[in-house]
């Protein structure tokens, strides 16, 4: 049974990852991952990591692919930028380097002996398990997760409200008003300098 | 468990080779945020295979912090898809260049 | 008492800190204000310190206090030390009081100039380092204040760095001042590894136990700083250009203060130069040949400044010579008199410069009496002070040293004496031929135009610039009555005890035939000026023409000093850099990767500047293909 269950999920997996890395529309390469996701966590349910597989699905597939797909909607139209590349002997030493890769790993995972598994209780891979092990072993990586989520949440808003307004630079002036407007950009800061200076030297040298 | 762990090795190693093609050969920018994240879930099984191996619960609480590292970094990898449409700039990885020479 | 030591010590410290990170916010006058207020508190506090120093028993006129060990190595220990005694309390009065009538008087002089916060910080900064050189106990913290009073007077003469004169200046005195601050450095050295200790009480205490060959290298090493410090000969002529700094400047360092710093050195290592007789007698040597030179080359000087610096060099020869003879409370006493009138006649050189509307050329002077009568007045007061005219305080103090040296009776003594009158005739003569060419005789073309309408429209001068001019005239006049010989003894019994072997004083009808002859030869002096410079008069041109054309071209050249220096130094050094550039670098080293290195530094940087494209894909495939490789290299390898 579990046999079954493991080639139909890795089956499933391989192709939606086939799929979210060959399609064109990014709103159909994210849907692709999400069967990716789940295939996965029926995986991990295979290897008795209950906790795991469930916030697989309610992490990952809930939020984080939610997000992507929000933002891909948002950018719409624009995102869709095929595979094109310029020059073919670089795909081809792409994928000849993550084959090798591949097929490194290959070598080693089914050569290796691993042993026995571990016999484990039922215990193993719940969610009582799981948070032991964060608040006694791992408190210090719990913490710090947190911290670096606060700080994701924090750049989501400075992304989200722009930040700070943007100087934009000469060239780009040049490029959007042209000329005048850099000279003119020139001139009231000149001003300003001139106008600040003034007001912290009193009289001027003999 | 009639599936050897290695099996399960295996399958990972795969999905980690197609989601390196994927940051490898794609441009948009969305794109290769998704296949980063085929990656990142393929050693999270990795994690997971290896923490079953050996019995004890390392292994996924790790995958559990891979988890939500993953989430912080989508966040700030959004967030600039986003602040880029917004500024009408081409969503290609390959025109974000200012930083050669 | 040494709590108010310390307060006189922090207060141009807290001076300094306040104008450097606020001097931008206050305004102009503010900094002034600001320094001069916080001069004002220190003379204050050394004012007070004095009175509390005078009140107890003269035996116990000695307050030493260490605040922290900043140095400890082994047995070896230096601390920030205090030593309190009659001589650091007399000159904590000079350098505070003196500094703040200068700094007031600076608040006029430098209005208007841009830089006006940094003039004031940089003063600040140099009393505080010369405040650090004169309470010092031991020897390193010397060397410390000695440095930092060398930084200020190099800040403060290149003041106007716009001025390629005045940076050169400012070079030329810190570099001469380095090679003392050597002597200086190898001196406590050498006296560290004799005696084992660098405090003053140590040195002091064990000062008997050198050989008289030890004590007088040491000496002697520390004569050179004390030389370069002090501009006497041969480590003298970064004087006259340092008057490229503003006039403040010139009155406060290098004619009050910082000159004065190596007569107070000799002073305070007094037990250690008994042990080095000769030293004592070189000194004298040196000041009678400092005194007669300077003097000789002020007489043909035309710049009102270099008249002046010139003459402070030919005092503080007089002052050597005082301490040379062990009558070191007559030279001490010539150093204070020395402060006030000197100043003075610095200030009112500023007065004269300001009205002329900066110009110094004695040559474009003249009858600036009618239009300026106070400084004049107080000018006069000043010159007769300095060339010794009884009752003037120069004239006390000059005389002290030259009683001195008649009672001391010894071919130095003579020598000494027979200089320091000659000398005293050429005060006379250089003096108040500043004097008349500045104040009497026609005006030039020049000052008719610029001066009236100037001093019409502000007076003379501010009157922060006219009321220390007063107070040191005042100063000048007066301060002599200190020490009439027979009958008051303030100056010599108030530093007699900082003389463990005694002190050279001459007795009281010494002292008295000394001032009539030494007024008299002032008088002549005076005379001849004024046959020669009071009226138009071609004479003085006649004479430089004439018969004097080879002693007036010497002088003129300030005796050689600085083209001998420049061969010495400036050709070969210049000689040998320019043959390094010409013939080495262009030429030899062409071949060798000079600027090969150059060329195939950029060629590997041109070949591996095309991984970075900025491209991040490509990097990434660089990632994949390393991993690859590596895993590749792991799995052949084995494990």
């Amino acid at each position: 049974m579990d046999i079954v269950v493991f080639f139909i999920a890795s089956v499933c997996a391989i192709a939606s990852a086939i799929a979210v890395v060959a399609q064109k529309n990014p709103f159909v390469s994210a849907l692709a991952l999400l069967g990716n996701l789940a295939s996965l966590a029926a995986l991990m349910l295979l290897l008795e990591a209950q906790f795991v597989a469930a916030a697989q699905i309610i992490v990952y597939a809930g939020a984080v692919m939610v997000m992507f797909l929000f933002v891909i909607a948002y950018v719409g139209p624009r995102g869709e930028i095929g595979p094109g590349v310029r020059k073919p002997w670089l795909v081809a030493l792409s994928v000849f380097a993550a084959l090798l890769i591949a097929v490194e790993i290959v070598v080693v995972v089914m050569g290796a002996s691993l042993g026995t598994v571990a016999s484990v209780d039922a215990n193993y891979g719940s969610p009582a398990a799981i948070g032991e092990a964060l608040v006694t072993d791992y408190l210090l990586a719990f913490e710090v997760v947190s911290v670096i989520l606060f700080m994701a949440a924090v750049a989501g808003v400075v992304f989200g409200t722009g930040g700070r307004p943007v100087r934009l630079s000469d060239d780009q002036v040049l490029a959007k008003e042209g000329e005048s407007a850099v000279e003119r950009r020139r001139e009231a800061s000149r001003a300003a300098l001139e106008a600040a200076r003034d007001s912290t030297t009193g009289e001027s040298a003999r | 468990m009639s599936v050897g762990i290695p099996m399960f090795l295996g399958v990972s190693a795969i999905l980690f080779t197609i989601g390196l093609i994927g940051v490898l050969l794609r441009r948009s920018p969305l794109t290769v945020l998704l296949s980063l994240e085929i990656m990142l879930n393929s050693v999270n099984l990795t994690l997971v295979a290896f923490s079953r191996q050996v019995g004890g619960s390392d292994g996924q609480v790790f995958a559990l912090v891979v988890m939500g590292i993953a989430a912080a970094e989508v966040v700030v990898g959004l967030g600039l898809v986003v602040a880029m449409t917004r500024r009408s700039m081409v969503l290609d990885t390959d025109e974000l260049r200012t930083l050669n020479g | 008492m040494t709590e108010l030591v310390w307060i006189t010590l922090a207060l141009p410290l807290l001076g300094v800190a306040l104008l450097a990170i606020f001097g931008n916010k206050l305004p102009a006058r503010g900094a002034g204000l600001l320094a001069s207020l916080i001069m004002l508190a220190a003379f204050g506090a050394a004012t007070v310190a004095l009175i509390l120093l005078a009140s107890k028993p003269e035996d116990q006129r000695q307050v030493t206090e260490t605040a922290w060990t900043w140095l400890s190595a082994g047995d070896f220990r230096v601390g920030f030390d205090i030593w309190f005694d009659q001589l650091t309390a007399l000159m904590l009065m000079v350098v505070t009081g003196v500094g703040f009538l200068i700094h007031i008087f600076s608040i006029g002089y430098m209005k208007g100039d841009t830089q006006e916060r940094r003039f004031f910080a940089y003063m600040n900064m140099f009393v505080f380092s010369m405040l650090v050189l004169v309470v010092s106990g031991n020897l390193v913290q010397l060397l410390i204040g000695w440095g930092l009073v060398g930084l200020s007077s190099y800040l403060l003469i290149g003041f106007w760095h716009h001025k390629t004169s005045a940076v050169k200046a400012a070079k030329k005195a810190f570099i001469m001042n380095a090679i003392g601050d050597v002597g200086l450095a190898i001196g406590i050295f050498l006296l560290f590894v004799d005696l084992g200790t660098v405090s003053y009480s140590g040195v002091f205490a064990s000062a008997d136990k050198l050989s008289e060959t030890q004590a007088s290298i040491a000496c002697l090493l520390l004569l050179v700083g004390a030389l370069a410090k002090s501009a006497q000969i041969p480590l003298h002529t970064w004087l006259p250009d340092a008057m490229e700094g503003p006039t403040p400047v010139s009155a406060l360092i290098h004619a009050a203060t910082m000159v004065t710093a190596g007569v107070y050195l000799i002073a305070r290592m007094n037990p250690l130069f008994f042990y080095a007789p000769k030293v004592l007698d070189l000194i004298v040597i040196i000041g009678v040949v400092g005194l007669l030179m300077a003097g000789a080359i002020a007489i043909v000087q035309t710049d009102i400044k270099r008249i002046i610096a010139f003459s402070t060099m030919s005092q503080i020869a007089y002052m050597f010579v005082g301490v040379g003879l062990s009558a070191y409370w007559a030279g001490i006493f010539h150093l204070f008199t020395h402060a006030f009138f000197k100043a003075l006649l610095f200030m009112g050189a500023g007065l004269v410069i300001h009205a002329l509307n900066g110009e110094q050329d004695t040559r474009n002077m003249g009858g600036m009496r009618k239009l300026m009568p106070k400084t004049y007045f107080c000018f006069i007061i000043g010159g007769l002070a300095l060339t010794g005219i009884f009752p003037f305080s120069g004239g006390f103090s000059k005389d002290a040293i030259l009683g001195a040296a008649l009672h001391v009776d010894s071919t130095i003594g003579w020598i000494a004496y027979v200089g320091g009158l000659l000398g005293a005739l050429m005060t006379g003569i250089y003096t108040f031929r500043l004097i008349f060419l500045v104040f009497h005789r026609r005006m030039s073309p020049y000052a008719e135009k610029v001066a009236p309408p100037l001093i019409k429209h502000h007076g003379e001068g501010p009157s922060s610039m006219l009321w220390p001019v007063y107070i040191l005239a005042l100063g000048a006049a007066f301060l002599g009555l200190l020490q009439i010989p027979g009958v008051t003894h303030v100056m010599s019994s108030w530093l007699e005890p900082i003389s463990p072997y005694g002190m050279v004083e001459a007795t009281a009808s010494q002292e008295w035939l000394t001032t009539l002859i030494g007024t008299l030869v002032g008088v002549i002096g005076i005379i001849v000026a004024a046959h020669l410079y009071l009226r138009e008069n071609d004479a003085p041109e006649r004479i430089r023409l004439g018969r004097g054309r080879l002693i007036a071209h010497a002088l003129e050249r300030r005796c050689y000093w600085d083209n001998l220096y420049e061969w010495m130094f400036e050709r070969p050094v210049q000689w040998a850099a320019s043959f390094l550039n010409r013939d080495v670098d262009a030429t030899a080293f062409r071949w060798l990767p000079t600027d090969g290195v150059g060329t195939i530094t950029a060629f590997f940087g041109r070949s591996v500047v095309v991984l970075q494209n900025g491209i991040v894909r490509s990097y990434a495939l660089v990632f994949a293909v390393g991993i690859a490789g590596f895993l590749l290299f792991l799995l052949v390898r084995g494990t």
